[in-house]
């Protein structure tokens, strides 16, 4: 493995493992997978598995609704820390964190744009 | 048989000019750039410039919660043709649509559950190509 794709995999690691401690930390949850892939200014994220037990609960009891609200406000809780531990890890300041999760399929997905293309780690990233 | 199919480049620049016009259409406000990415069985669309006159309007008259609630709304009504859309440009069935936008930017994101990667002359690229704006 050549020394690019070591300090990719090291800097995905560490995002998944910053990310994991904030649903470990705050809710108890652990999500199963996070995968990335970065643009120019630009990183999607994917959660697997972000979905925690009492929402499942609500949403198997007919209470769809109320699991779509507990959603948002977790959402709100959360964003901001993923947003955070993007700007520590890849040094770069994001002027924009987009993110919604489907229930249906328990999974987050975020895209967050960078105001500046990120120097840390845009010359391992490109092709 | 393969050198029939568009590549995923071609794919999501058709896409990014569809989604384009589709929302000129339907809200009568043409997002000033739409950018799509397929990401393994994922769709990824970055529209800028998003914010239609009416819900500036009520941004800038204090009224956010009213605009969340019509950008919500509005999402709920042109989400099922959109998906549609993009089925019938990608041959692919979406299982699911996820959206978030920014009121301060005007920046929107959307992201399409696939069923599967769709067919394209180089599948190998999807997790690999450059976005295509439009």
């Amino acid at each position: 493995m050549n020394q690019k794709v070591i300090k990719i995999k090291e800097i995905e690691n560490l995002l998944s493992r910053k990310i994991m401690d904030i649903y470990k930390y705050q809710l108890k949850h652990q999500l199963t997978n996070i995968s990335y892939k970065l643009l120019d200014h630009t990183l999607i994220v994917f959660l697997e598995g972000t979905i925690t037990s009492p929402e499942k609960l609500l949403k198997k009891n007919n209470s769809s609704y109320l699991a779509k609200q507990v959603r948002e406000v977790i959402d709100s809780a959360i964003r901001p820390q993923i947003k955070r531990v993007i700007e520590e890890v890849l040094d770069v300041k994001v002027v924009d964190f987009l993110s919604d999760t489907t229930i249906d399929h328990d999974l987050t997905g975020a895209i967050a744009i960078f105001e500046f293309k990120p120097n840390k780690i845009s010359k391992y990233y490109k092709s | 048989m393969g050198n029939n199919l568009p590549t995923s480049g071609q794919l999501e620049r058709s896409l990014a000019q569809t989604i384009q016009g589709f929302y000129r259409r339907q809200l009568g406000h043409q997002p000033s750039r739409v950018t799509c990415q397929f990401f393994d069985a994922k769709l990824v669309i970055i529209l800028e410039d998003s914010i239609t006159n009416a819900e500036q309007i009520l941004i800038e008259e204090g009224k956010e919660e009213l605009a969340e609630e019509v950008r919500s709304n509005l999402d709920d009504a042109i989400q099922p043709e959109l998906k549609q859309l993009i089925e019938e440009i990608i041959q692919v069935k979406i299982i699911d649509l996820l959206s978030d936008v920014t009121f301060n930017t005007g920046r929107a994101g959307i992201i399409a559950i696939l069923s599967e990667i769709p067919k394209v002359r180089n599948p190998q690229s999807i997790s690999k190509s450059k976005p295509n704006k439009s």
